[in-house]
């Protein structure tokens, strides 16, 4: 744990989240006859990706293909630097 | 938080004594630092001295080409001043920039100004606007007042009144926030005043508020977003943290410097 307190932890607040549409994509599983899954946090598994493979597309023009997490502005800048280097 | 005896003294006379006879007496203005750091037990101090009921360290006046702002004026009300937003509106928007609402609606600037974090945003826009710091015995030059990280010229028992500030001909402030705790990651306020002459601070940066000479030279002869688009500035000294590097803490100076001309110019 790096952060001492809320105040280095940068928990989303309501002004932070943009406007989304949540939405279900139906994918039956394969492994077994009822096509069933368990699932569990479908939020935060989802919307991590989601917001990584959205900074790494808008990188695109710098030939950026991964951003690890947490994307801070210094590691997304770090990462311009980098892939222009 | 460990227990401690409250005070509410009624005017600035009465709280100065109260402070030089008190052994660990802290002043209590907006509690935004303050309280946070007693309830983490990272301060204990025997007695506060609830500064809250001193109207004489309250307000905004104006008079002649002086603003001059009270120590216990909250962010909330230099954002929304009137005089404040015509005659420096940088400086009402600094205000407006600082933490959130509800800091902003506690927090004040004798408060901010006389902690010194190292990041706070004020500090800033007193080095920068060449404010002079007056206190209950003597008034200070903003140049002489910053001496490093939460340190400052004041002296024990020694109470923020008011803060005055030269109207400049144009000034302008730029902040990335740090997406945390909302201090500043890098701010920068530029400022020129009558006589033309231009003060660059910095925050957040440093270990503590600083200027940049190369970008007041550059701005002093022409005050424009190009005039400093060349100057560099390096990284050394500069603060290394969870947040962002040192690196990018230079580089993001050059770019809200940019943003803060832009902003005076518009």
């Amino acid at each position: 744990m790096l952060s001492g307190s809320y105040a280095d932890y940068a928990m989303p607040r309501a002004d932070d989240v943009p406007s989304f549409k949540v939405d279900t994509q139906v994918t039956p599983c394969t492994h077994n006859p009822l096509g069933v899954k368990g699932c569990g946090e479908a939020g935060a598994i989802g919307s991590p990706p989601a917001v990584i493979s959205a900074i790494v597309d808008a990188l695109k023009e710098f030939g950026v293909t991964d951003v690890q997490m947490p994307a801070t502005p210094c590691r997304v800048w770090q990462t311009i630097q980098n892939a222009r280097a | 938080m460990y227990g401690f005896e409250y005070h509410r003294p009624g005017s600035l006379a009465e709280a100065a004594a109260l402070l030089g006879k008190l052994g660990d007496g802290k002043p209590l203005a907006g509690g935004q630092t303050l309280i946070a750091t007693m309830k983490q037990r990272l301060a204990q101090p025997s007695d506060l001295v609830d500064l809250g009921g001193i109207a004489e360290m309250r307000g905004i006046k104006v008079e002649g080409d002086t603003l001059s702002i009270g120590a216990l004026t909250r962010h909330a009300e230099v954002a929304a001043s009137a005089e404040v937003k015509q005659r420096i509106p940088a400086l009402a928007r600094l205000g407006s920039t600082i933490g959130d609402r509800q800091v902003r609606a506690m927090g004040t600037m004798g408060g901010s100004v006389a902690n010194n974090d190292p990041a706070a945003d004020y500090p800033a826009g007193v080095l920068a606007l060449d404010g002079t710091v007056v206190t209950n015995k003597r008034r200070i030059a903003s140049a002489d007042f910053f001496t490093g990280m939460y340190e400052t010229a004041l002296q024990p028992g020694e109470l923020i009144t008011w803060i005055s500030f030269p109207v400049p001909k144009r000034a302008g402030y730029a902040k990335f926030p740090n997406p945390a705790s909302r201090f500043a990651l890098v701010g920068v306020f530029v400022s020129q005043a009558a006589n033309g002459s231009v003060r660059v601070a910095v925050t957040g940066a440093g270990p503590g508020v600083f200027r940049v000479a190369e970008m007041e030279k550059a701005l002093a002869a022409n005050f424009s977003v190009d005039a400093i688009a060349g100057v560099k500035v390096a990284s050394d000294g500069l603060n290394t943290d969870i947040h962002a590097d040192a690196t990018y803490r230079a580089h993001l100076i050059g770019v809200m410097a940019k943003r803060a001309v832009a902003a005076a110019l518009a």
